[in-house]
């Protein structure tokens, strides 16, 4: 009774600001803020439920149109993603009241309406109403890119827009396939397109060039819903539907994926350490993270599905502080160039903290919840294959190198430019969007049990 | 002959009307004109449900009704008589190539449609730079009239008969079906806007107001594929032929419309991508043709509908503009942006909009009758259509706005509103269909 709130709060939210005027800019804003915390509050509930028993399915919704299914349910895989979904968008929105400065309302919209359709597609449980969702995805993002993104907005949309419609088109293709019955279990086209769909959002290796364009010139709160979120929808639908639908012929590509998530892994860390780029660098992190989760749910042991599950949640949160952390310089210096920055740590000690707080985490230092997810992947690694192990045991080394790099580049050394001896540190707002992400990777990073319990089968 | 009355009731009415309206059009008093079309109109409608008309007749009278509802609102009141005269006799020869099964009357029914497009489309033209693409499609059409013509008469020579169902006592072994077969496509080619042929279509296109490109992009594509659909039981061989050029013209379109920045030529080539679309329905068996073509068919007219009725407001003239003059259009007028919005993404067939359905239901019943491939190069193509919708909204939300006046027609824009709820709901309706 309490899942259509998810997904009907946000919308009707949307609906009301039709009839709001443009000017009353506090207004909009918290009650946007509001109306996106409704589905977040709502996540306890579902939280309880689970945590008494994590093998609980909750149906909102099944219905048959002629032999299509359409079918919603909770669960507690889905549940995680929900969860940090209705995390995200909140902190997101609060984050950009002084960070979006034109077309308010629209800027809500689409927030808002992206909220539901996200949390839509993580309830949905069957091929079209997913696919719907895929592809409804699109729009807000979008006109977030396309109005109050960076310099290069056009053309970092255009890459955007026709790399995800082209995901969509062979997500499409594979799913008319498989409700017609012309894909079965074994069939390698069917898993081609499906994978090839899901490894365009992820993104593995050679189809991740949309992924830097889109989070760099995207504004703060969409880059933290970019990564955080839609990211996501790729390994949700790999591991909801890919994995179930064609087992046999995973098999036979399993070790082409594996290599593919492995070589993303340390293809993405090389080329975010290559960046000079601060939104650019995490954005390229970003791909090397994704690497892990596919990892992961490769392995099909428990510990890997596990330690995938908490990568993406990991990932979310991280990702989406340290984009957070750039767009808060960025608001104040207007630029996000490495060269342009260096020993500020000693005028913005708090933002410091939290900059190499979040950059450890990225790390996967122990005490952080980094480390729980990529030490159940590599674990998962060691008892399939020890190469596997021991290759992935070198990834958080060349994860320091480009964090540390960061780092490194924007807080120590000499302070060069001098405008920034004026910078001021956090205020109230950002201090309370930190210390809330900062509260589930030192709680998950100490204490993963709930977690790990969620996801156990 | 009481029979023969009450099936032709309908084209009867027609018929009336059209000779009252050139009574109309001889005296100079216009009074109660718009009653009378409301009336013959009505009459029309009720006499096709009392006939139990083929649905699909429904369908052209709704297009039609789109049709005069955008010719009244954008053309001179004076005009408008002798314009409906020409729509009449189209939505004419429009039913009777439904209703017939003789090749003679469809020829003379076609013959007429196309007079009918030559004498609108060359109405206006003042210049002689803007009747040579006339002159131009009157040339060419010819020339496919009279190759059409001679198919006729070759099946004619051959089983005695000009009744469809004569096509399927043809001997297939004999070479002149395969001549009179490649007549037949070929000269239909240029009825129908297969890429082709018609590689004057955008020009055409450009020269011609609003009105009259819906006029072009709406009824009488559909009421060519409707008959090829009807035909297709006692020729199968033309299937095949019809979808390799279907699928080369959404292909030529959309790589077309990419480079294209002018309003109505990109109008045009999604014209020729969506006809191509829906000439992969003949493909299909039964029962998915007839609910597929039904249900494309009509999204089709209320999506392209309803983009024409809010851009005709901003295109006045012949002139063809280019697409960034229509820039910002959401801050002046955010119903008609909001509306557009929804039209174009459906165009585009994006969930969960009813275009979506559309196609998606067209490709599944591929899949289902075994034409995977061409249904996974149907959805390949779409994305690339994508390449030219997306520029009206670049130019509609994302960049800055210049001072223009928007819609004032408070009909107008409730017209608007509610195609786009249509459109955007479309997708139940699907149910129904299917």
């Amino acid at each position: 009774m309490n899942i259509p709130l998810l997904f009907v709060s946000p919308a009707i939210c949307s609906i009301l600001f039709f009839f709001i005027k443009e000017e009353k800019r506090n207004l909009i804003f918290n009650l946007s803020l509001l109306f996106s915390l409704i589905p977040f509050l709502l996540s306890f509930y579902f939280l309880k439920i689970f945590l008494f028993n994590p093998l609980t399915k909750i149906t909102l919704f099944t219905c048959s149109i002629n032999g299509l299914k359409f079918a919603f349910l909770i669960e507690s895989f889905s549940f995680i993603l929900i969860f940090l979904n209705n995390l995200l968008f909140p902190l997101s929105i609060y984050f950009s009241k002084d960070d979006i400065l034109f077309r308010i309302k629209e800027f809500n919209i689409w927030m808002l309406f992206s909220q539901s359709a996200l949390n839509l597609l993580f309830l949905s449980d069957s091929l079209l109403p997913f696919f719907i969702f895929w592809e409804f995805s699109i729009i807000p993002f979008y006109f977030l890119i396309g109005i109050w993104g960076g310099e290069r907005k056009k053309i970092a949309n255009y890459k955007f827009v026709f790399y995800t419609l082209l995901s969509g088109a062979f997500l499409l293709t594979g799913i008319i396939g498989v409700l017609t019955g012309f894909f079965d279990e074994k069939s390698k086209i069917g898993f081609l397109l499906f994978s090839l769909a899901f490894a365009i959002k992820i993104p593995l290796f050679p189809f991740h060039t949309w992924l830097p364009d889109a989070h760099t010139e995207a504004p703060t709160a969409g880059s933290v819903i970019l990564a955080g979120i839609l990211l996501k929808m790729g390994t949700w639908g790999f591991y909801k539907f890919l994995l179930k639908l064609f087992p046999v012929a995973f098999l036979f590509y399993k070790n082409l994926i594996i290599f593919l998530s492995i070589f993303s892994i340390f293809y993405g860390a090389l080329m975010s350490f290559a960046q000079e780029d601060l939104k650019r660098l995490i954005a390229y992190s970003s791909v090397s993270h994704m690497g892990f989760v596919i990892f992961g749910l490769c392995m099909e042991k428990i510990s890997g599905i596990q330690g995938a599950f908490f990568q993406m949640f990991n990932h979310g949160i991280v990702t989406g502080a340290l984009f957070i952390l750039v767009g808060i310089l960025y608001k104040r210096t207007h630029t996000r160039k490495l060269s342009d920055f260096g020993g500020i740590s000693k005028i913005v000690p708090r933002f410091s903290f939290y900059f190499v707080l979040f950059s450890l985490a990225t790390i996967a230092l122990p005490g952080t919840s980094n480390f729980v997810g990529e030490f159940l992947v590599i674990f998962s690694g060691f008892f399939t294959k020890i190469l596997y192990g021991v290759i992935l045991s070198f990834a958080p080394f060349f994860a320091a190198l480009y964090a540390l790099k960061a780092v490194k580049r924007t807080l120590w050394g000499e302070l060069k430019n001098k405008n920034l001896l004026t910078l001021p540190d956090l205020d109230l707002k950002e201090k309370v969007i930190l210390i809330s992400l900062t509260f589930f990777v030192i709680l998950l990073g100490l204490f993963p049990h709930p977690f790990l319990y969620l996801t156990y089968r | 002959m009481k029979e023969l009355i009450s099936y032709y009731l309908p084209e009867i009415i027609l018929g009336l009307a059209i000779v009252i309206n050139a009574i109309y059009i001889i005296s100079d008093k216009k009074s109660f004109y718009y009653l009378f079309i409301l009336v013959s109109y009505f009459f029309l409608v009720f006499s096709d449900f009392k006939v139990k008309s083929d649905s699909f007749i429904y369908l052209l009278d709704i297009a039609t009704f789109f049709i005069l509802y955008n010719f009244y609102l954008n053309e001179n009141r004076g005009n408008f008589v002798d314009i409906n005269f020409f729509i009449f006799s189209h939505l004419l020869s429009l039913h009777l190539i439904l209703k017939t099964d003789s090749f003679i009357i469809f020829f003379i029914s076609l013959e007429l449609l196309s007079f009918v497009f030559y004498v609108l489309i060359g109405l206006e033209s003042k210049k002689f730079r803007d009747i040579s693409p006339v002159i131009r499609y009157f040339v060419i059409g010819t020339i496919s009239s009279i190759l059409l013509l001679f198919s006729i008469i070759l099946i004619f020579t051959r089983t005695g008969s000009l009744s469809f169902e004569a096509l399927i006592i043809f001997e297939r072994s004999d070479p002149v079906f395969s001549i009179a077969l490649f007549l037949f496509i070929f000269s239909l080619g240029f009825k129908i806007l297969f890429i082709p042929f018609q590689f004057f279509m955008p020009d055409v296109f450009e020269r011609v107001r609003m009105p009259y490109l819906l006029l072009i992009s709406l009824t009488p594509k559909a009421g060519v594929l409707i008959f090829l659909y009807k035909i297709k039981s006692y020729l199968p061989e033309i299937v095949f032929p019809v979808s390799v050029f279907a699928i080369i013209s959404i292909l030529f379109s959309n790589l077309a419309g990419i480079y294209e920045n002018k309003v109505k030529r990109i109008l045009a080539y999604s014209t020729i991508s969506h006809s191509g679309f829906m000439f992969m329905i003949v493909l299909l068996p039964e029962p998915y043709s007839k609910n597929v073509l039904f249900y494309y068919l009509l999204i089709y007219f209320l999506m392209k509908g309803g983009i024409f009725f809010t851009l005709s407001p901003f295109i006045k003239k012949n002139e063809d503009i280019e697409i960034t003059n229509l820039r910002g259009i959401y801050f002046t007028d955010k119903i008609v942006a909001i509306s557009s919005l929804i039209f174009i993404l459906s165009l585009l067939s994006f969930p969960p909009t009813a275009g979506f359905f559309a196609k998606f239901y067209l490709i599944y019943a591929l899949f289902k009758s075994d034409f995977n491939l061409q249904g996974f190069f149907l959805i390949i193509l779409t994305v690339i259509s994508a390449g030219y919708y997306i520029k009206f909204l670049n130019s509609f939300f994302l960049e800055p706005g210049v001072r223009r006046e928007g819609i004032k027609d408070i009909f107008l824009k409730i017209f608007i509103l509610i195609l786009s709820l249509f459109v955007l709901g479309g997708g139940i309706l699907w149910k129904f269909f299917v």
